[in-house]
């Protein structure tokens, strides 16, 4: 059966038309970041404990965009004014496939969840219908199908669909990267990627590669760190191994318009989350 | 060339291949480009599939956006018919050749390939494999000896108004005497008589990097021979865009190079239907950088 191919020519974000001159021979400019966001999961223990003052302290760190989902647990209406004064937009809600294609009333509630905050975007965290993450291509098209499929639903309501990966995209499958086929058979339309950095570089491979060779694909990247252990476990920003003064330059390419610290893990405190924001709001890279 | 809904309805392509081409010019350094054009080589690429199919596989490759043709026969639909469909789906037959044995020691079958490339209008003359024998691994000498055979064979060529190209595998990487052969290859060949068809899969094969040599040799290669490589240990063929080959990296030194035509191959696709629909589809929307 012929799959549907469709790399497309993306309309460029107006970051990459926003770039800074490079003259030959002087000094490149140095750029920062225009805003960053943060996801949270609000069922954690630094949130949880006093959401108010969690919030407070988003918008005291910096961060001017959210991606969450679910409960704040305080009333939609507070949550609300909170963010309008603390001059925090939620951007991202999210979900799974199942959620997308498999259950007509969840599809609803995500959408309502979308049109409630104003989200722009909707991320689908998990892209299987079971448990099965090591698939073979065949089964990664017809994962592109489904986010076709639900990303066209989705754009009736007036959100975005992005696929979020993790490491198993990475997995090599018949000789092939699953990310690739991601990035080929989902309609750019569609849907937009959000890239999470740390998982893709966990996942062995390199995030300017997928940067350069998919340009205006990627308007959401999650960014964290990967630790200096054999483990690889999650590290602060800038703490880390991965190489984001060398990335940042090439998500002008990749379209990108929102950095989102990921700090939706349990183990996360308030230290990781002043700690990313402190790291994204001080970031400094040179001008492609 | 405006295309139809038609493809979109048969399931097969994506609707934005009606739009344009690539993208408008950003600000200053950064702007990106696309390919002016890419083409194909139809024999391993087309496979069985395409000798079956021949019209209606002919027409789904122009109608991806592919431009120019390399290969040999008449796709079996006989010399006129062919040069005619050719011509009304707009594909331009623009490389054909042969190999060593035959340029460089049967004059009546170089007289008649030279011959045979003249009449379908083709501009390039490839030499495909440049040994005699099966052998693949010789001393320099023979290298050297290949490179005399190159420029004779570019000689006549361009008397009869054909461009003669060379096109490596990966033993032109095969250090030998502690020198690559590749380097003896473009050293030892006039320009104005020989360049390259660079298939930059056989180059990676040889454990080699294309933009080394498109930087080393500017102009030189005016042929880039398309192919990716897969993931596997192996490393084995891949369609374009589906392997681990940088070709925005790659096609960066297009200018350098002296790069004007893209063609894009396979030797052994697993599907060669979806292998054509996937590499043009990857070329056609992929932006690139220009050094």
């Amino acid at each position: 059966m012929d799959r549907r191919n469709f790399i497309k020519t993306g309309a460029l974000s107006a970051a990459l038309l926003a770039n800074g001159r490079i003259n030959a021979g002087s000094t490149a400019k140095l750029k920062t970041l225009p805003h960053y966001g943060i996801i949270i999961t609000s069922q954690v223990d630094w949130f949880r404990s006093d959401p108010r003052k969690a919030l407070q302290t988003l918008a005291d760190e910096g961060y001017s965009e959210i991606e969450f989902s679910g409960e704040l647990g305080i009333p939609d209406t507070e949550a609300k004014k909170i963010f309008k004064d603390l001059g925090i937009k939620p951007l991202i809600g999210g979900g799974a496939m199942y959620q997308l294609i498999a259950d007509k009333e969840a599809f609803k509630e995500a959408m309502e969840d979308c049109r409630k905050w104003g989200k722009k975007y909707f991320a689908c965290y998990y892209p299987f219908l079971d448990s099965q993450k090591i698939v073979p291509i065949d089964e990664w098209k017809k994962v592109c199908d489904r986010m076709n499929e639900a990303g066209r639903r989705c754009r009736e309501e007036g959100v975005k669909l992005l696929y979020h990966n993790h490491d198993y995209e990475f997995n090599i499958t018949e000789g092939i990267i699953p990310y690739d086929i991601i990035l080929q058979y989902t309609d750019p339309e569609l849907v937009g990627i959000e890239m999470d950095i740390y998982w893709l570089e966990y996942g062995g491979q390199s995030a300017i590669h997928f940067l350069k060779k998919y340009p205006g694909r990627f308007p959401v990247i999650h960014l964290t760190d990967i630790d200096h252990t054999t483990a690889k476990g999650f590290a602060d920003m800038g703490q880390g191994i991965i190489p984001y003064t060398d990335i940042m330059p090439y998500t002008e390419i990749g379209g990108t318009r929102h950095f989102i610290a990921e700090c939706n893990r349990a183990e996360v405190t308030r230290e990781n989350v002043v700690a990313a924001a402190r790291y994204l709001a001080k970031m400094k890279y040179q001008s492609l | 060339m405006e295309r139809r809904d038609f493809i979109k309805n048969a399931g097969v392509l994506s609707a934005m291949l009606l739009a344009g081409k690539g993208l408008a010019a950003t600000t200053g350094c950064n702007k990106l480009h696309s390919l002016k054009s890419f083409g194909i080589i139809t024999g391993n690429t087309g496979g069985k599939w395409l000798e079956e199919n021949p019209k209606e596989g002919l027409k789904l490759i122009a109608d991806l956006g592919y431009k120019e043709l390399e290969f040999g026969g008449d796709f079996g639909l006989g010399f006129d018919t062919a040069k005619k469909y050719l011509k009304d789906l707009g594909l331009k037959p623009l490389l054909g050749g042969s190999s060593m044995y035959q340029i460089a020691k049967d004059k009546d079958a170089f007289k008649k390939a030279i011959k045979n490339t003249q009449d379908w209008g083709m501009k390039y003359f490839v030499c495909y494999y440049p040994f005699l024998d099966g052998t693949q691994v010789v001393p320099l000498d023979q290298w050297k000896q290949i490179c005399e055979w190159s420029n004779e064979a570019g000689r006549i060529c361009k008397e009869e108004g054909l461009e003669f190209l060379y096109h490596n595998h990966n033993y032109e990487f095969h250090i030998t005497e502690g020198v690559i052969p590749y380097d003896i290859v473009l050293q030892n060949t006039d320009p104005e008589l020989v360049n390259m068809e660079m298939d930059v899969y056989w180059v990676a094969k040889g454990d080699a990097c294309p933009v080394t040599y498109m930087k080393k040799y500017p102009g030189r290669f005016p042929v880039l021979h398309v192919k990716d490589m897969d993931y596997t240990p192996e490393r084995g063929f891949a369609y374009v865009g589906q392997g681990r080959l940088d070709f925005p990296e790659i096609f960066s030194y297009s200018k350098i190079a002296g790069t004007k035509h893209y063609i894009v191959e396979n030797d052994q696709p697993k599907d060669n239907k979806e292998c054509i629909i996937a590499s043009g589809n990857y070329l056609r929307n992929m932006k690139f950088p220009l050094k």
